[in-house]
């Protein structure tokens, strides 16, 4: 590295730093790092950090633990709550690179559009996303007459076959199979799964209310691992829009052998029924986890009051597996068009008779379906299946078959 | 154990297959393994139930069943079959379209191969249209599979290439207990099946000789890659070339004047 190149950096670094330290100081300071085989990139990154406090960073300059930082930014978005009797803002910021999530103290009156400067600040990763917070030595300033022009950063769009554990800011299309709402200290959590032609993900989603068999196009989400497994991770800086594109999610239809090699945790199957086992009919659920229960107990809330519900077990078969499916009463419903209440006053009038059971066994025995499911791995043979969605097999699928099989020769 | 999955599949490979003996464990179920290496112990089939005749006592019934494409005999104990489907039988009268499960049965010299009915259904056309395509689905699978596993008679490299472990291993098994089959019946009803036209075998070994000649410009032979280059612009797969090529070879109508090189006797 020449002194041409070694003036050029510290031009660039007296320029970012707005002549508040002196070139000589400058250079002191790069080759004393030069000297120890630094890389002048990694070199300047150094000296703006050691000088943060006294010039005002850019968002995509921002790092995982940084301090003492100052910012000029525009809010985006702005939530006040309060923890522990402390008031504090949640919401987002935005400059002309990029847009990062904040945590303020309560004690300022802000609100969106206004642009601020945040003195003293730090960074922490929280929920895999950076975020920048303001402690007791940091402070707020709102700047009036004052406009930021903001840009974010797009989000990179991504098929779900291809998500992993540990990307972030990405874009995802996909159809909302199923939905659980649970209410964790009065902040609703919406987990359920979601997937597109190539395949689907376990999806968590803190306050921001997703609906089953809704197509969305969802922006700057993180995946994390959840359990072992990826999980896409929605939050308030995450953007929710639906669509109205149709997503056919049963496109690529898995054989269950192929579930069972992969893996696989969601997958479309399509096969019959060619057992409805006796333990189908009336379950007592925990009425605040849905579990089924043996007795009162319920491993996760203790001595409960069970509640009935209905609740199907049978054998599904694609050729090239048999595997216990447990179907819950949303899907009873779906499949034999009857409402939970209905089937469970035929149960309770008639005991003794595995009603349930003898009208599956007419309706879904050996008729061919499509199912979206949860699989789940028992040992290296097995699997069990948990479905979300039915649609029965029709004249025009087999029509489509046909010709597929056609252009096979 | 896992439960055994229900092949779909037609009779006509049903009956092509040999008893597979037992190793003598513990609740081991009884498979048989058909020429195209399908391993079966359950099937799922639709058709016609043509006959039905009540033996020992009209505790037992022996079932006639026609998939349109050959016959199955279906055997019904009462002591040993579901109620229902006993009930089923008794009471259904040929002919009618039904769909059922059934598990495979040996009897007497270990000859005898019957479906024991497990479940049954009255079907409709839709229900047997599935049926039908799904097991020409497989059919369609195994051939192409047979034919590469003859080509290749490499089970290792096979399984190199990624094709599945569980299913290369019949293939070879009934390679091994078959010996090389000739596919060109199973080809010849998938076409059927599907209504399209017979491939004339002998119209391809003209086309082959033709490239043959043609690409023989030096009289030193047509170069093998070359002739397979430009068989595939009529139509014809690299593995119906060499199976081509092998028969004009083994004929003599073809002979290789040097290694990689063919020519015309």
């Amino acid at each position: 590295m020449d002194d041409k190149d070694i003036n050029n950096y510290i031009d660039e670094i007296y320029n970012l730093l707005g002549g508040s330290v002196s070139r000589e100081e400058i250079k002191k300071i790069f080759e004393s790092w030069l000297k120890f085989q630094y890389s002048p990139k990694t070199i300047k990154e150094k000296i703006l950090q050691k000088y943060s406090s006294m010039r005002n960073s850019k968002i995509s300059e921002i790092k995982e633990e940084m301090n003492s930082i100052n910012l000029i930014g525009k809010i985006l978005s702005i939530k006040e709550n309060e923890k522990d009797g402390k008031k504090f803002y949640l919401g987002l910021i935005g400059d002309e690179t990029g847009v990062i999530p904040f945590l303020l103290p309560g004690n300022y009156r802000l609100n969106q559009g206004d642009v601020i400067k945040i003195k003293n600040g730090y960074v922490k990763s929280f929920n895999d996303v950076l975020r920048i917070y303001v402690g007791k030595s940091g402070s707020v300033e709102k700047l009036n007459n004052i406009d930021i022009k903001v840009s974010r950063q797009p989000s990179t769009f991504y098929t779900i076959d291809k998500l992993k554990t540990g990307m972030k800011n990405i874009e995802i299309r996909g159809r909302v199979i199923n939905v659980k709402i649970s209410d964790i200290k009065s902040k609703l959590i919406y987990r359920g799964v979601i997937a597109d032609s190539t395949g689907g993900i376990h999806f968590t989603s803190f306050g921001v209310e997703l609906k089953e068999n809704s197509n969305y196009k969802i922006s700057n989400v993180t995946v994390r691992d959840f359990k072992g497994k990826p999980d896409l991770t929605i939050n308030e800086n995450s953007s929710v829009e639906i669509v109205k594109e149709d997503i056919d999610i049963f496109l690529k239809k898995a054989s269950m052998d192929e579930a069972l090699e992969k893996n696989l945790s969601y997958a479309p199957l399509e096969g019959i029924v060619v057992e409805v086992l006796d333990s189908t009919g009336i379950v007592a659920k925990c009425p605040r986890c849905g579990m089924v229960l043996k007795g009162r107990e319920c491993p996760v809330h203790g001595e409960v009051d069970p509640v009935n519900d209905i609740m199907a077990k049978v054998i599904f078969d694609d050729g090239s597996l048999a595997s216990s499916m447990f179907i819950e009463s949303e899907g009873i419903e779906k499949l034999l068009s009857k409402k939970k209440d209905e089937i469970m006053k035929e149960i309770l009038k008639t005991p003794g008779i595995p009603v349930l059971k003898e009208e599956l066994e007419e309706n879904i025995l050996m008729k061919p379906f499509e199912t979206y499911c949860k699989i789940i791995k028992k040992d290296s043979n097995r699997i069990i299946i948990y479905p979300y969605i039915f649609r029965f097999i029709l004249e025009k699928d087999l029509d489509e078959l046909e010709n597929s099989l056609r252009g096979e020769l | 154990m896992p439960r055994e999955p229900a092949w779909r599949i037609f009779s006509f490979e049903l009956n092509d297959s040999i008893v597979l003996e037992k190793k003598g464990e513990e609740k081991e179920a009884q498979y048989i393994l058909t020429k195209l290496g399908a391993k079966i112990n359950r099937v799922f089939m639709s058709g016609i139930l043509e006959d039905k005749k009540s033996v020992a006592n009209d505790s037992m019934i022996i079932i006639n069943f026609n998939d349109r494409f050959g016959d199955v005999k279906l055997m019904v104990d009462k002591n040993y079959t579901p109620p229902n489907v006993f009930k089923f039988f008794s009471t259904h009268e040929p002919p009618e379209l039904i769909s059922f499960i059934g598990k495979v049965r040996v009897w007497g010299d270990n000859s005898n191969v019957e479906l024991r009915v497990e479940s049954v259904k009255t079907s409709n056309e839709f229900i047997y249209r599935y049926w039908k395509l799904k097991a020409l689905e497989n059919l369609i699978y195994r051939v192409n599979l047979m034919d590469i596993s003859i080509q290749k008679n490499d089970i290792e490299s096979m399984l190199k290439e990624g094709y599945p472990k569980r299913v290369i291993e019949n293939m070879f098994l009934a390679i091994e207990r078959f010996g090389i089959i000739d596919l060109t019946g199973y080809k010849n009803q998938i076409y059927e099946m599907l209504g399209i036209e017979k491939k004339d075998e002998n119209n391809y070994e003209k086309v082959i000789m033709e490239i043959i000649k043609k690409l023989d410009v030096s009289g030193k032979g047509a170069r093998y890659e070359d002739v397979v280059t430009e068989a595939e612009k009529y139509g014809i797969s690299g593995q119906e070339v060499d199976r081509i090529l092998s028969d004009l070879l083994e004929k003599g109508i073809v002979y290789e004047p040097s290694l990689n090189f063919l020519k015309i006797l």
